[in-house]
């Protein structure tokens, strides 16, 4: 296996929420920015010793930099399907990057929450994460990079278009923020899906982070925003921030509902979920990430003694295929990831089940 | 009590609607109808949610200006694909940009700057560049004047909270601005 990739797998990933503020609710803050270089065409018209020229220039840059200096440089071409997967489970690089046919690399700190795709849809997608709603400290780590990066290349910028991006959904700040929310006690409510049209007519972009649409897998949903021309960083964060903050009070109010009005309904939901990640021998992903959310709602609401935020965390991410098949060891086809998916949830539960005996 | 809806079970599913005159209103049904008319529940949701909407849009008046919310579909916002125009620079076209929606490269926004202009008013908040100039670093001088726009911002807040006699997040805009001042204060 790629000797990145390896490491990587060793690590933590780094943006899950275990801690930071409002973990329960928001799990991941995540800021990216896109830039280009001057002079270069943008990556779908560039030759390849354009591409090529692009990457070494990045990874030079980043060897100037504080927080990249010291970091996994990798070539897209370099990994196979499998490696690359890994990096999408992980959420270092988006679905796109990891088809592209074209020259392209990537560049990651060892903590995973810092990351540049080089020659995706720009030539550079900068991006930092972090657990829980951090979005200032993100913004704090990804603008001094930023930084530091424009001292060893010229980005391109316009004094009134400002940096100037591949697709002009981009231009400006080129900075896409955004949240990843756990919001079940909402879809339980049947609250979410005026919920989302509320926030999208206030021009804020909402995603399931595994569906389409307004039914979402495991009750994930991302807001971000979608203007990124007209106002200043800092007022873009300033304003999804209190966006965010009201719809976890939203949430909140929609769990002491159910806590205080319908008890059984909260109880059974958890109740069940539980039930199957601790018996079930065929799990497929969908039905394992329902069953993790509501979960983590038990987990969040003191339902349980042994089960913790960590261990939730921990699963979401390998019960993903490529993750699944870095724990067997081999290729596995689709029934065999369902058995092993509902194995490792068993083991896991059991174990704690043991540890809470002695 | 009796379900609202179909009159014959027992009501167990209470659901609280409040309005922003703060007139309250309480839907009695049982958990059939609940399923049944999960429609109607949500048809609810959508009254409740109008005034969510209200809400956060007051919240945030002033702030978001001009930008409508939610994007058009860029062959909307972006119009005629029948113009023919080059990019002199990367020999880009008009016509791929309109199938590719992406651009070819940091030049033919000059070269497209008419016909991209009113696609870009529709998707952003605002056509001139705010943020940051390449290499800014994050000194004191910016950090001052965020602190200027969040006061202005929570004055805002606090003003239409009082107006719509909602005390509890007015005391908590009212604590956040003192809390800012004293930041202001040490940084002068």
């Amino acid at each position: 296996m790629n000797n990145a990739i390896k490491k990587i797998l060793n690590e933590k990933v780094a943006w899950l929420a275990d801690k930071g503020p409002d973990k329960d609710i928001a799990i991941t803050s995540r800021i990216r920015l896109a830039r280009n270089i001057e002079g270069y065409s943008f990556p779908i018209n560039a030759k390849e010793e354009s591409l090529v020229k692009i990457i070494d220039t990045v990874n030079f840059a980043t060897t100037k930099t504080g927080a990249l200096k010291e970091s996994f440089k990798i070539r897209l071409k370099d990994l196979n399907p499998f490696e690359r997967r890994i990096l999408m489970e992980r959420r270092l690089v988006s679905k796109e990057f990891i088809s592209n046919k074209r020259t392209s690399g990537i560049v990651i700190n060892k903590e995973e929450n810092l990351s540049i795709m080089i020659n995706e849809e720009d030539h550079l997608r900068i991006q930092a994460l972090d657990s829980g709603l951090q979005l200032e400290s993100v913004w704090e780590r990804l603008n001094k990079l930023d930084n530091e990066l424009s001292q060893n290349m010229g980005f391109a910028y316009d004094k009134k278009l400002g940096f100037l991006t591949s697709c002009p959904t981009n231009v400006g700040t080129g900075m896409r923020a955004s949240v990843m929310l756990h919001l079940p006690a909402l879809r339980l409510t049947n609250q979410v899906a005026p919920l989302i049209n509320g926030v999208k007519r206030l021009g804020y972009e909402v995603r399931g982070i595994f569906g389409e649409g307004s039914e979402s897998l495991g009750n994930l949903y991302q807001i971000s925003n979608q203007s990124t021309l007209g106002e200043r960083e800092e007022d873009i964060i300033f304003k999804l921030n209190k966006i965010i903050l009201k719809v976890i009070e939203h949430e909140k109010d929609a769990r002491i509902y159910l806590l205080e009005k319908e008890q059984n309904l909260l109880l059974d939901n958890v109740g069940r979920a539980y039930g199957i990640l601790r018996h079930a021998y065929l799990l497929n992903g969908q039905e394992a990430t329902n069953s993790l959310s509501a979960l983590r709602l038990g987990v969040d609401m003191g339902m349980f003694t042994t089960v913790d935020l960590h261990l939730v965390n921990d699963l979401f991410v390998l019960i993903q295929a490529a993750h699944l098949q870095n724990y067997y060891g081999n290729s596995l086809t689709q029934k065999d990831r369902d058995i092993v998916r509902a194995e490792i949830i068993r083991a896991k539960l059991k174990d704690l089940e043991r540890k809470r005996k002695q | 009590m009796l379900c609202e809806i179909c009159n014959k079970n027992e009501a167990t599913i209470h659901i609280k609607e409040m309005s922003l005159n703060g007139e309250g209103k309480t839907l009695h049904i049982c958990a059939g109808c609940s399923d049944k008319k999960n429609e109607f529940a949500s048809m609810l949701k959508d009254v409740n949610l109008n005034d969510l909407v209200k809400q956060i849009a007051n919240d945030f008046k002033g702030l978001i200006d001009g930008g409508m919310g939610g994007m058009l579909e860029q062959e909307v916002a972006f119009g005629d694909d029948k113009i023919d125009i080059t990019c002199k620079d990367c020999k880009w076209t008009w016509k791929k940009f309109r199938k590719y929606t992406r651009l070819g490269c940091p030049k033919c926004y000059d070269a497209f700057e008419k016909e991209l202009i009113s696609g870009i008013k529709s998707i952003h908040n605002g056509v001139n560049h705010k943020g940051k100039i390449p290499g800014e670093r994050g000194n004191d001088f910016n950090k001052k004047s965020n602190f200027y726009f969040q006061l202005t911002a929570l004055q805002d807040l606090l003003k239409e909270a009082v107006k719509s006699e909602d005390y509890e997040n007015a005391a908590t805009y009212r604590d956040e601005i003192s809390e800012l001042k004293k930041k202001l204060g040490e940084h002068e």
